[in-house]
């Protein structure tokens, strides 16, 4: 169903285009015909408080006990043994647990900030001057942790293969903003120290056009976006001009809506190749803007792709996901999370100022976090030493599109190991989050296999003290 | 759906014999979406003895002693009485549970009651019966029985059957159907000259016999399979798979019937052992690719083809599970169209699996050596060759064998030259043998492991052991004790199973109409769709087991219906009352796959390398797709030369980050079985046709062969209309494309108007060439089935 009305809503834009500049598109009774009771409005359960997110993934699973969970307790007892109680029935990743292993407090100093005097490490100095903007979930709670079905739990509320992200959730609930870009983008920077899979921005079981789109790093950002043969842009459009032609000369006879369809996406994949570059080109940026991320353009980096994040926002890109990768820290948590940190810090903190100044964080909804947290306990000993996976009590943060600033929610224990005050599951955070963009997460359904699927499975409670 | 065809449609072929309210269509789904937590199939959940999925509601006492459904009078039922409440200690379901039901769902159970409140078990549970054929007015139009269902409902929905279609559509068509690819231009004008009346049948019978066929069907079959040539999960590491893939392609093209074909997928390890044969040899280097004994066990690469995990994973024995749950899964996607998954957890909330049968099952399943994860590609595997491999083999052991005698012959002086001679021989031998390709399959451990139920699917939470069992939904074959896999895929296609039939030719059906009878094509079950033509679906389910499960048998009854030669063009009347097509008032037409595009742009540009089988290939894409990789999962190499063109089957499929172009036109990763893909229709695709440089290269020769086809403008224009549309251009098309060619043309002024041969080629008339051959490339009909 939500094909045709995809459909019927591109076609309706590629009418109403073609009207606008006075030309005959052809599109007759018929065609409209094929429009009328499968055109649809986006849905909307509530009044949204969000229209798009950004959504920025640690991947490899940030530290909260180095960044935002500050813990004294584990500090004092520094090398003792971690509590049996703690460890009970507990699986780790790595960590051997034939000795029992020991708590490690954090290496950085940890300070109070803003108004609501939120506690940040130094490891995020940017951040910590916008922390009255963010919500800090500090009771996460997962289930898993390796890596790939931690993060498909994260993405898509379930660890096992094949169901959609909250991207294609939203790209199919929510529909397109725009024609000449895709609703669904990812954007991947960072160190390589864990795979990225395409599972990660996957339809599951939605269709295919609900997929994410990686831009790339080199080349053309979206596969196959220039012209090919050196073909010009005068060229190509007489090339499409003669396509649509005899296309819409093939549905005259065959009258199939797929034909229709196809010559609207002739016209958006035309546009796009303009759309694109424009998006890319940082030249209409002030000086003042590239200081605030600290970039230059063209080279990437996290906080180019945070600045692109907001450019895709302001044209309409429904969900963009920003993976930084390499936040592993198995081996040493003082040079990785320092290199990672300062690779995320100042880029997200610049979004944070630059989406507000604009009066687009009232509706933007930024999230940030990881697959899960790392352990409190060192992996490794001596001086080179890591964190382990950590599921069972982690921190993410969310502000702007409704989000409350400046609340720290829920806690873990002493030791920052298990979420013990106001534990929040991730089927808690999306449903949170689908509030936001006004989707009650039981509603907001598919029928597969003879089940209606939701990304939230069968739980699920908007988190009602994050909310302004 | 409009209300309209709601009505027409219903569970019967005729209209007219249709009840007001129908039990499964109209009853069934107001219980599954209010009432089925409580008065469901799941036993956990179950809180009344009041069961509306099973059994005679009209028999049915309540707690308080009045009958559920008394009588006629919707009034005097306590059911009708409880939905109607607007008391909430009293109301059904109660407000804490879920909203009241709608008007609307209140009249329907209404009129349900006063009809008698009949129930009918879920259809597709009931063996599936052979109906005499449905009378027709028009009896010129039916060809075989398939279109006596068919036209009967259109009669009955006053709905005449579009005309045929034209030949050109026809063969087109067909190639598309049965080969995956356009038919020659010298194809096409044969047959459309071919005025003998069996010409149809004919070329049926040619593309049935053609090897195209089983490439084309296996595309299908492969993502059922979910085959692909890496271990999935985050290592994606390649492994050998593709001798899985050949013997798929080959079991199609010989006709394998569909029984052997699926049984030796799911068991042809255990038909060896039950014939003597060691199914996995501990001894033998290799096996022989020609012994059927080896083909039983590349088939059983099937099940093998589940992901895997790779690396240091502390919970091998997670992995291990998540591998069965996938065959499972699989199995009864693939056989059974049923989610088997979901009772992995908890008893199946509406189709009749409980947990125990699961676990039952399971235990079937769980005696692969295998286990979860290691640093390697893991688990039974055997080493194949050819007879070529062979020979090459025994080349290097006479060789070997020569030398040893010479050395233990010679004396002492020469022993040195001849030990490295001897040394260097075994090592390129060895070297031979190991680069031959393996295949992985199936083996069963001698002593089967213990099976428990997972307690709410968590594998660390062991409950009730189980023993191996067939769930009562396969069937009911006697004789069975303790059942193997064997036993398992023997039961599939017993007479009692009421299921595997109806699925296959429903899945072969699609192949042909772009849906299925039933629409849902992996899932029959009780929230499935209806079959639009329970009766057809039935008669082709019966005569696919009488005819022994013979593939090209039901192909063919398929494709020489009238149905299926209608004419694919809509009428406003049937665009307005049945735009999806349900009633098969016309025939199919729908954009290609992804492989079909690929391979027609191979074909059209005379670049196609048509070799059947062999290691997967890399065809171009652009540097850094895969860029984000596991550092073991291996470079995506290019291929140049020969490789580069095969067709789309045979491209190297990679689940984390599969070929761009596969996925753009909506092939799945194969992460997991997939029996249906999405159609989609968008701006990455126009984008992928016209400026992926392998898309590009194929217009470069596109044109050349143009050129070469004739000398003047319209004779170049013919031949690539016939190339790539399989027809000569209307004179309206070949004004615009001259048109076009002028525009392109500036040096060559008019002289595109003359017939004269033009001797000296420039630059910009092959440009324009490349320009146009790109247009036809990217146009709805060339990538369309029609």
């Amino acid at each position: 169903m939500n094909l045709s009305r995809n459909l019927a809503n591109e076609l309706q834009a590629e009418i109403s285009r073609r009207a606008f500049l006075g030309q005959s598109c052809g599109l007759g009774a018929a065609a409209l015909s094929w429009l009328s009771g499968s055109t649809a409005t986006a849905r909307s359960d509530y009044a949204p408080t969000a229209k798009r997110v950004i959504y920025l993934f640690m991947s490899g699973g940030p530290s909260h006990v180095d960044t935002f969970d500050y813990k004294p307790e584990l500090t004092r007892r520094n090398d003792e043994q971690v509590p049996e109680s703690l460890i009970d029935g507990i699986h780790f990743a790595m960590i051997k647990t034939d000795q029992t292993p020991l708590l490690r407090g954090s290496p950085f100093r940890f300070q109070r900030h803003g108004e609501h005097g939120a506690y940040v490490s130094e490891l995020l100095p940017h951040l910590a001057t916008v922390v009255d903007e963010l919500a800090i979930i500090q009771s996460l709670r997962s289930e898993v942790f390796n890596h790939d079905p931690a993060v498909s739990l994260l993405n898509c509320g379930d660890p096992r293969v094949g169901r959609p992200t909250m991207g294609a959730w939203l790209s199919y609930g929510l529909g397109k903003e725009t024609e000449e870009l895709p609703a669904y983008v990812v954007l991947t920077s960072g160190q390589k120290r864990q795979p990225l899979l395409d599972s990660y921005w996957t339809n599951g079981f939605l269709p295919s056009e609900h997929q994410g789109v990686r831009f790339r790093s080199q080349g053309d950002p979206v596969l196959f976006l220039s012209n090919s043969n050196n073909i010009t842009r005068a060229e190509r459009r007489q090339q499409i001009d003669l396509i649509q032609w005899m296309n819409k000369q093939r549905f005259d006879l065959f009258r199939d809506p797929e034909t229709l369809g196809r010559i609207a996406q002739y016209e958006t994949a035309f546009r796009m190749q303009t759309a694109i570059p424009s998006l890319m080109d940082y030249s209409d940026e002030s000086r003042a803007t590239l200081d605030l991320y600290g970039i230059e353009p063209g080279k990437p980096s996290f906080a180019n792709n945070c600045l692109m994040a907001r450019r895709m926002a302001e044209r309409g890109v429904r969900f963009i996901q920003l993976y930084d990768m390499g936040w592993d820290s198995h081996g040493s948590i003082v040079a990785e999370h320092q290199e990672r940190c300062r690779g995320i810090d100042q880029g997200a903190a610049a979004l944070i100022r630059d989406l507000k100044q604009r009066g687009m964080l009232d509706d933007t909804l930024v999230i940030w976090g990881g697959e899960f947290g790392r352990t409190p306990v060192a992996q490794g000993g001596g001086e080179q030493w890591g964190r382990d996976h950590h599921p069972h009590g982690f921190t993410m943060w969310m502000a702007g599109g409704g989000i409350r600033g400046g609340v720290v929610h829920g806690s873990t224990d002493d030791f920052g190991f298990h979420a013990v005050e106001s534990p929040v599951s991730v089927h808690d955070f999306h449903a949170t989050a689908l509030h936001c963009l006004g989707i009650n997460h039981e509603k907001l359904t598919y029928r597969h296999q003879g089940r209606d699927f939701r990304l939230t499975d069968v739980a699920g409670e908007v988190v009602a003290p994050l909310l302004s | 759906m409009t209300c309209m065809t709601l009505i027409v449609l219903g569970t019967t072929d005729i209209i007219g014999t249709a009840q007001a309210v129908d039990f499964q269509r109209d009853v069934r789904p107001i219980w599954l979406t209010h009432c089925t937590e409580c008065h469901g199939a799941d036993a956990a959940t179950r809180v009344s003895d009041l069961r509306l999925d099973t059994g005679n509601i009209t028999d049915l006492t309540l707690s308080s002693g009045d009958a559920a459904v008394a009588g006629p009078n919707a009034n005097d039922s306590e059911l009708y009485q409880r939905i109607t409440s607007s008391d909430p200690d009293y109301r059904m379901p109660p407000p804490d549970h879920g909203p009241r039901l709608s008007p609307a769902d209140q009249r329907t159970l209404r009129l349900w009651i006063e009809e008698g409140a009949p129930m009918s078990a879920h259809w597709a549970y009931q063996p599936p019966l052979r109906s005499s054929l449905p009378k027709v007015l028009d009896r010129d139009w039916p060809r075989n029985p398939i279109d006596h269902f068919v036209l009967a409902k259109l009669e009955a929905g006053e709905l005449p059957p579009s005309p045929q279609s034209d030949r050109r559509t026809l063969i087109r068509r067909l190639s598309f159907d049965l080969r995956g690819l356009p038919p020659s231009p010298s194809e096409v004008s044969q047959f459309v000259q071919d005025s003998r009346p069996d010409a149809y049948r004919k070329l049926v019978e040619r593309y049935l016999a053609s090897p195209q066929y089983g490439e084309r069907m296996a595309q299908e079959w492969l993502d059922a399979a979910r085959y692909a040539d890496t271990t999935g999960h985050a290592a994606d590491m390649p492994r050998t798979m593709w001798l899985y893939r050949d013997w798929v392609i080959n079991a199609f093209n010989s006709n394998m019937s569909f029984d052997r074909f699926s049984i030796d997928q799911i068991a042809g390890d255990l038909i060896n052992r039950q014939q003597g044969e060691a199914s996995v040899p501990p001894s033998n280097e290799y096996e022989i690719l020609e012994n059927p004994t080896t083909s039983r066990l590349i088939a059983t690469g099937f099940h093998r083809n589940s992901m895997q995990a790779l690396g240091n994973n502390p919970r091998k024995e997670e992995y291990r599970i998540k591998g069965i749950v996938d065959r499972m899964d699989t199995t009864g996607r693939v056989w059974l169209g049923i989610t088997v998954g979901c009772a992995e957890c908890h008893d199946h909330k509406y189709d009749p699996l409980t947990t125990r049968e699961y676990y039952e099952l399971f235990a079937i399943f769980n005696n692969v050596p295998h286990y979860g994860t290691t640093f390697e590609v893991h688990g039974p595997r055997i080493k194949v060759l050819n007879a070529k491999q062979r020979q090459t083999l025994n080349n290097f052991d006479q060789l070997v064998a020569d030398l040893q005698r010479r050395k233990t012959a010679e004396d002492a002086e020469e022993t040195g030259q001849l030990d490295a001679e001897l040394k260097a021989t075994q090592k390129a031998r060895d070297d031979f043998l190991k680069a031959c390709p393996t295949a992985q399959v199936m083996d069963e451990l001698e002593t089967p492991r213990d099976t428990f139920i997972h307690v709410r699917g968590n594998f660390e939470a062991p409950g009730e052991q189980v023993h191996p069992n067939l769930p009562t939904i396969v069937g009911n074959p006697e004789g069975i004790g303790a059942p193997n896999r064997l036993d398992f895929a023997h039961a599939l296609f017993d007479r009692t199973n009421p299921l595997t039939a109806r699925v296959a030719v429903n899945r072969f059906w699609a192949h042909f109409f772009g849906a299925g009878i039933v629409n849902t094509v992996d899932d029959f079950g009780v929230r499935g769709a209806l079959p639009t033509h329970p009766s057809l679906l039935d008669w082709l389910a019966i005569e696919f087991i009488e005819a022994k499960w013979d593939i090209k048998h039901l192909h063919r009854l398929i494709v020489t219906s009238s149905v299926y030669q209608q004419s694919s063009q809509q009428t406003d009347h049937l665009a307005k009352i049945d735009p999806d097509n349900l009633h098969l008032a016309r025939g199919p037409r729908f954009r290609l796959a992804a492989e079909q595009i690929r391979d027609s742009g191979l074909l059209i540009s005379g670049l196609m390398v048509n070799h059947l089988g062999g290691p997967s290939v890399f065809p171009y894409q652009p540097k850094g797709v895969g860029e984000y990789r596991d550092a073991t999962a291996g470079e995506w190499k290019n291929d140049s030369g020969k490789n580069a063109y095969r067709r789309g089957i045979y491209t190297f499929w990679q689940r984390m980050s599969p070929y761009p172009a596969m996925t753009s036109f909506d092939a799945p990763s194969r992460e997991r079985s997939c029996t249906q893909r999405s159609r989609t229709n968008t701006p990455l695709q126009a984008l992928t046709q016209l400026n992926d440089p392998a898309v590009a290269e194929l217009s470069e020769m596109f044109s050349k062969r143009i050129m070469a086809a004739g000398k003047s403008f319209r004779a170049r224009l013919d031949a690539a209309f016939m190339l790539a549309l399989s027809r000569p251009p209307t004179t309206a098309e070949a004004d615009r494309f001259e048109k076009f060619f002028l525009q392109h043309t500036p040096a060559r002024d008019n002289d595109a108007k003359q017939t004269q041969p033009t001797e000296n080629v420039n630059g910009a008339e092959s440009r324009a060439w490349m320009l146009i051959a790109q247009i036809l490339l990217n146009l709805d009909e060339t990538i369309t089935k029609e």
